[in-house]
């Protein structure tokens, strides 16, 4: 590979595909500018990451800069679910763990150790003593107490956000208490397993046995916050002039909807594995994601997130084929059952039938980053067993199709994919149950506000089908299937359209108190969910409860099975995370997590080896 | 009518239709599908979605407005906080209040705007002059013809051909940024073709018209230079209804332009305003909308002043002219 030679050593040939691709891109991404790729944003963020060279005595660069572009983030609360909460992980942030190299594990972060009750209930943090903030104060226990005081507070909003969205991780921390005073059926905070028991040790109950709650703890949302801060400062403590964090790096400044630099915390714990002096991130708006390979190729950032013909063309590119990475599968594409006046969709048969037809190798064909997904579990969580799997038969789908009356096809409505963004993969499905069941099917493309509104309404009785979504998650069995389509969701989308209705009203309705709330809802779904529902919602809990890790296990298999037997969510595809990493750039290593990387740990060699 | 009555009655007649603009703004996104928070949720794409937890997360968004108040208080609330300039915080940038959003972004798209608009009229000028003296000429129709081309390419497009060919061919030019003047030059190239345009037309129809006055005739009959005819006495006049132009080009593009501004991350109003809209952001999208609302009006309002000034016909008849009136037609910009 040449030196040193961009931009002007580029051959024409080269710069003239980027032109065309760069044009394309842009036109295709025109349409959704300021769409915020409704429903997709996990797979094709212009996000960065990385994994570079091995060679780690390569000679420094004397300016250690890394320059990255980012999808754009209007906020980095980790507590709050946008991409901001991800870049906090990145390294602006620490946690008590911190993630493995494979993503599998935990290492020591704020805590320097810890340990585990023998009944697997209780564990038992020490923070290091070195911790301090980004301002030279101490960082406690206390602090991590109080941080996850405001994340289980309900209506947290003073910042003028909500905690709340953090709230589906709890299934995966399985912290004790935590659910209940999140959903405000206890105020008594002492009642909630985290506890500061001195400024060093900080103590954390969960409800049963929890494997991956280590890993669990590694999601932003369990990042510490400087609550002095927080509180002096609620609407403003974010802002560079104000933030105060804990992390190898913290901002130095943010131009919303521009750029953001980060310098290295000089109270950081570990400052001799932070290398570089200076991180410069693009942030880009979403729809423009496609134009961001060409600062990439201006030399003018290192990492850059890759989607779709970026990836096709930079894979058969010969110069930048080596500069393609990939991190392993954190998130999924799904169907999810749309609630119908029309009952066509309520036989489980006629569902199967349509997900037995989906050729998912021909849809991972046509979409770059993705590869066939037969399991709501992605394959990477360890211990994954193929005996989940949905096992593709069109002649099955057929004759359940038959069975159900519709021999050949013949009488099956229109069956339509609603989506909030018009991609390939989305076609690819409508085509392959047009040719594998020879029915009609309509891919209904609408605006993120109508999507958001539809895809829980009940549609009219000439409107049936699926819509269209992905999903991100930590890839343990707890998040995969006690969390992302967790038992509770698929009661609810096993209720007939009438109930749902009713089940709407109930969440909607001001009048009553959140606890009120809670109950109706659960009378409802105890009255009104399928049998399947319920046995799953068992199962996972039994499985959250065991002690055994191998009984665990095979809980966790056996409710993942029966879950995707009842297709009222229909998995299509895994998909992985490319990026584009320059050479020179070191010692970075890509996880299957939705951060992808941390800062730490990298370098930038002098040349490119 | 006195000086001051007339503005006195247009600042009034503003009020008005500012309280319209929030009146029909409110409404329309009262109606549109969907709501902030769950479109947060499906764009950030990390996880979860329905169930109690969205509904908590709407009504803590409303904070500022109480939970579960009826969407007409909402309005009034929001609308005695903006009668003294205090928008409140934005949903989507929630560590911001929606004026010092307005008072960051708007100078930033203001002086991407005036150096657009002032390169914009030291093109069009003599464009349009020298197309108005050989009218019907094979050069008249050439400029006109590429005229009208500038005007059907989109700004975005006309962005990214020059991203193409003063990045990734010549290499001379960042991509995109906000850092110091290299930043400034692709995007308002960007954004001067379509006003040339507009303006190369106006300042051509406007010289044809003038070049037919008696008081010009008269003059080149006299045997004055041409040249000096036509900058002297012709070129003054035909400049006034460019006036009229102006004001509403200049204000469409000081609020922002989005594509623009998304392209080369240029942290402007526009792109916030288009984001409050595509997220349901109701104080950025009120307050922003309001600001661009009063942008217009005063602009109009400028212009009819300066119009007066320029031709004093008009200031004899009160200012208000309904044949003037009728000759504006404040152009919209392309997008």
């Amino acid at each position: 590979m040449s030196t040193r030679s961009r931009p002007a050593g580029r051959s024409t040939g080269r710069r003239r595909s980027t032109a065309a691709a760069v044009a394309v891109a842009l036109a295709l991404s025109g349409c959704s500018l300021f769409g915020d790729d409704g429903g997709n944003a996990s797979g094709t963020g212009g996000d960065a990451g990385s994994g570079g060279a091995d060679g780690s005595d390569a000679e420094l660069a004397a300016e250690q800069v890394l320059r990255l572009s980012s999808s754009n983030l209007p906020i980095i609360d980790p507590q709050v679910v946008t991409f901001g909460m991800w870049m906090s992980a990145k390294g602006i942030f620490e946690g008590l763990v911190v993630q493995n190299e494979d993503g599998t594990d935990v290492l020591p972060g704020m805590a320097e150790s810890w340990e585990v009750s023998d009944d697997g209930l209780t564990y038992t943090f020490h923070i290091r003593e070195d911790a301090a903030w980004s301002n030279g104060d101490p960082l406690t226990a206390e602090d991590f107490e109080r941080t996850y005081q405001r994340l289980f507070t309900p209506e947290a909003g003073e910042t003028g956000g909500s905690t709340s969205g953090a709230n589906s991780y709890q299934s995966a921390t399985n912290i004790k208490g935590a659910t209940d005073f999140l959903e405000g059926a206890t105020d008594d905070w002492s009642e909630v397993g985290v506890r500061a028991v001195d400024e060093r040790v900080l103590e954390i109950e969960v409800a049963s046995p929890t494997p991956g709650f280590l890993l669990a703890m590694t999601h932003p949302s369990m990042l510490p916050l400087h609550m002095d801060t927080v509180e002096e400062h609620p609407q403003d403590w974010q802002e560079a002039e104000h933030i105060v964090s804990n992390g190898p790096f913290m901002i130095d400044q943010w131009v919303t909807n521009s750029s953001m630099e980060l310098v290295p915390n000089p109270h950081y714990w570990d400052t001799d594995n932070v290398h570089l002096d200076r991180i410069e991130i693009a942030l880009l708006e979403g729809g423009t994601t496609g134009a961001a390979t060409v600062p990439y190729e201006n030399d003018e950032v290192d990492i850059v997130g890759l989607a779709n013909a970026d990836i096709i063309r930079m894979e058969s590119d010969p110069e930048l084929a080596d500069h393609v990475q990939i991190a392993p599968s954190v998130s999924y594409v799904y169907l999810a059952t749309l609630r119908s006046e029309n009952p066509l969709l309520e036989d489980v048969n006629i569902r199967k039938a349509l997900s037995l037809a989906l050729d998912r190798e021909y849809i991972a064909e046509v979409t770059p980053d993705a590869q066939p997904g037969r399991s709501l579990v992605l394959g990477i969580v360890p211990g994954y067993d193929e005996s989940i799997e949905v096992n593709e038969d069109v002649e099955e789908a057929q004759g359940l199709l038959a069975e159900a009356g519709y021999p050949d096809g013949e009488g099956f409505p229109e069956i339509n994919l609603l989506a909030g963004s018009s991609n390939v993969d989305v076609e690819a499905i409508v085509d392959s149950w047009r040719r594998n069941l020879g029915i009609d099917a309509k891919a209904d493309t609408v605006e993120t506000g109508v999507l958001v509104e539809r895809r829980w309404a009940v549609q009219d009785e000439d409107y049936v089908g699926f819509y269209y979504g992905s999903f991100a998650g930590t890839p343990d069995w707890p998040t995969m299937v006690g969390s992302l389509w967790s038992p509770r969701d698929i009661q609810e989308f096993s209720l007939p359209a009438d109930v749902w209705a009713e089940y709407q009203e109930v969440q909607a309705d001001g009048e009553l108190s959140i606890s009120e709330r809670n109950a109706e809802l659960a009378e409802m779904l105890d009255e009104h969910a399928s049998d399947a529902s319920h046995e799953l919602a068992d199962l996972v809990d039994q499985a959250m409860n065991s002690a055994d890790e191998a009984e665990q296990q095979e809980l966790f298999t056996q409710a993942a099975q029966l879950r995707e037997e009842q297709h009222l969510i229909i998995p299509v595809l895994w998909k992985d995370r490319y990026f584009a990493v320059r050479p020179t750039v070191q010692g970075l290593n890509l996880r299957p997590s939705s951060d992808a990387y941390y800062f730490k740990g990298i370098s930038i060699a002098a040349d490119e080896q | 009518m006195s000086f001051m009555t007339y503005l006195g009655k247009r600042v009034v007649r503003m009020v008005l239709s500012l309280i319209a603009v929030s009146a029909i703004t409110f409404t329309l996104l009262q109606m549109a599908p969907g709501n902030f928070a769950d479109i947060q949720r499906i764009s950030a794409g990390a996880a979860q979605f329905g169930g109690a937890g969205t509904e908590d997360m709407v009504h803590a968004f409303a904070s500022r407005y109480g939970d579960d108040i009826p969407a007409w208080r909402q309005y009034l609330i929001f609308m005695k906080g903006a009668a003294t300039w205090d928008f409140g915080p934005s949903y989507k940038y929630p560590t911001q209040d929606v004026q010092d959003i307005i008072a960051q972004g708007f100078p930033i798209s203001a002086t991407i705007a005036l150096i657009a608009v002032a390169l914009s009229l030291m093109i069009a000028i003599p464009i349009g002059v020298y197309a108005a003296v050989r009218q019907n000429s094979a050069a008249d129709h050439g400029t006109m013809f590429l005229i009208t081309l500038g005007t059907a390419l989109p700004n975005y497009l006309t962005g990214v051909i020059l991203v193409l060919f003063f990045t990734l061919t010549l290499g001379v030019l960042p991509s995109s940024g906000w850092d110091g003047p290299q930043h400034m030059i692709m995007p308002v190239l960007a954004l001067v073709l379509g006003p040339t345009a507009v303006l190369a037309r106006y300042v051509r129809s406007s010289m044809l018209e003038t070049l037919r006055e008696e008081y010009v005739v008269a003059a080149l009959a006299k045997g004055g230079p041409r040249a000096t005819v036509i900058t002297r006495h012709a070129l003054g006049n035909s400049l006034i209804p460019i006036v009229t132009v102006l004001g509403p080009l200049l204000a469409a593009l000081m609020t922002g332009t989005v594509f623009v501004e998304a392209l080369f991350r240029i942290p402007g109003l526009g792109l916030y305003f288009a984001q409050a809209a595509a997220s349901r952001d109701m104080p950025l999208l009120m307050g922003t909308a309001l600001f661009f609302a009063l942008i217009l009006m005063t602009m109009n309002l400028i212009v009819d002043l300066v119009y007066g000034y320029l031709d004093p016909r008009i200031r004899a008849a009160g200012g208000v002219n309904r044949w003037r009136r009728s000759q504006k037609n404040p152009q919209q910009q392309p997008a």
